[in-house]
């Protein structure tokens, strides 16, 4: 089963055959726009004509997963203005123009400014300097030492809290501005024991809190979308997913896949068995307290125990969990992870610009054998398409079988 | 994406202390404004008045009371 209409692309107002059109038709154009937005994201003002060129990239895993390389010809407040760069759509065989598809919310940093003469030479309405810009989305306002300890509120002191309600105050201490989604599953995981973040010296960033919060219940690591909202939400195995991508390299008439790609498989660090402990756990941990063993890969590709004729053990067991329900689905995730992991592709194509976070594709390339479902650990999209050159570079994770 | 147990001494004051037999101390730590609770071993919380300088032990995410600090 295939649906590509998940994440950012339901406000698209398209229907599946529509974005099927719009990939494989060929006559799908591109165009920019490029929004200061208020603390709030809300959009105040079009600089698109001061734009000369761009990319979003997104890496799955990082701390901050997108950024942004902006070509900016105007001054900014640097480090506070928020700005959205987004894609028009426009296809006229499907009869739609300048639809809006955003690609996220950053705050732009180290302007390098370069001036070339040329450029005003050859056509003086534009401006002989540029700046460049690198941009964070908006976990970066978190990324900054707290300056202070921190502790979640614990039973003992009268006051029960749940992961979520330890999010929401973490975020309003941290002076969070725009949206917040938290899972309703995030306010049912209750924190028994507090969790301290003390002030040491070693510059705990407010988002090394929050990611350690939501960890311990069980949650995936927090990211922005792409309209600036913070999303918190359990980790959700690939295996329950459906698949949102098909890239067909075999089929001539209508791939969209760049005749360059590549696959690298090195199973050399990979582990093929896993222990998982909770640190902090109130009691001496033992298995089912505590203590997590997954299941082996006895024999699933070369990484496994039946291949390499030895247990591999996983190098960092231990994980910040307020639950073993939660170690489990943490130690599981990071299961999942090594798993996926042994083989990587890079590929290019020529128009997919519509992708999320943690899009899951089924790629088919005679190449490198049968199919395989992969999830996508890195993406970039420029703003500036070359037409008939390949535009999006993904690089995904094959799934094991 | 896992990380190893942390282990650091910290030294505090102690705010307040629970009722006899509770588990938890809020402490001041040194050179901070804010308080966090602290693990108070048992037995401990019968010798320790508000005012004491402790010393603490990081386990995990959570302090432990060692003792007082000279």
């Amino acid at each position: 089963m295939q649906t590509a209409l998940g994440g950012p692309r339901a406000s698209l107002g398209l229907s599946e055959g529509d974005i099927d059109a719009l990939i494989h038709d060929g006559d799908l154009e591109v165009d920019y726009e490029v929004t200061v937005c208020d603390v709030n994201d809300n959009p105040v003002q079009d600089i698109t004509a001061d734009v000369d060129d761009g990319a979003v990239s997104w890496t799955g895993g990082a701390d901050l997963q997108r950024s942004v390389d902006l070509t900016i010809s105007r001054d900014l407040a640097w480090d506070f203005d928020r700005v959205r760069p987004t894609l028009l759509l426009t296809s006229p065989l499907l009869g739609i123009r300048d639809v809006p598809f955003h690609l996220g919310v950053f705050l732009l940093t180290r302007p390098k400014l370069i001036v070339n003469d040329a450029v005003y030479l050859v056509d003086p309405t534009r401006s002989a300097q540029a700046a460049q810009c690198k941009g964070w989305d908006k976990l970066r306002l978190l990324r900054t030492p707290m300056a202070r300890s921190w502790s979640t509120l614990w039973s003992e002191s009268g006051q029960t809290s749940t992961v979520g309600a330890e999010a929401r105050r973490l975020l309003a201490a941290a002076g969070w501005t725009g949206g917040i989604s938290i899972d309703p599953r995030a306010d049912a995981v209750e924190l028994t024991e507090p969790y301290v973040w003390p002030l040491d010296g070693q510059g705990t960033s407010w988002l090394r809190a929050l990611i350690d919060i939501v960890k311990a219940g069980g949650m995936d690591s927090p990211w922005v979308n792409e309209v600036g909202s913070l999303i918190i939400e359990p980790l959700r195995p690939t295996a329950e997913r459906a698949t949102e991508w098909v890239l067909d390299a075999g089929d001539a008439l209508r791939t969209i896949v760049s005749p360059q790609r590549a696959r690298s498989q090195d199973f050399s660090e990979q582990p093929n068995a896993w222990y998982f402990m909770a640190q902090n756990w109130p009691r001496p941990v033992v298995e089912g307290d505590g203590l997590y063993y997954p299941p082996k890969n006895t024999s699933s590709g070369p990484a496994s125990i039946a291949a390499r004729r030895r247990e591999v053990w996983n190098a960092s067991p231990m994980l910040d969990a307020a639950t073993q329900e939660a170690l489990v689905a943490q130690g599981d995730a990071a299961r999942e992870a090594d798993m996926r992991a042994l083989a990587v592709r890079d590929i290019s194509v020529y128009a997919l610009p519509l992708l999320g976070h943690r899009d899951l594709f089924e790629v088919r390339d005679p190449e490198f054998g049968a199919p395989v479902r992969a999830l996508a650990t890195a993406w970039r999209q420029p703003l500036r398409p070359s037409p008939g050159q390949s535009e999006t570079t993904i690089t995904v994770e094959e799934e094991v079988a | 994406m896992n990380r190893p147990s942390t282990r650091t001494t910290l030294q505090g004051v102690v705010v307040s202390i629970p009722a006899p037999g509770s588990r938890y101390a809020t402490i001041r730590l040194s050179g901070d404004r804010s308080t966090i609770p602290a693990l108070l071993p048992s037995g401990l919380s019968l010798t320790l008045t508000p005012g004491a300088r402790v010393l603490l032990d990081m386990v995990g995410r959570l302090p432990i009371i060692r003792g007082g600090a000279s």
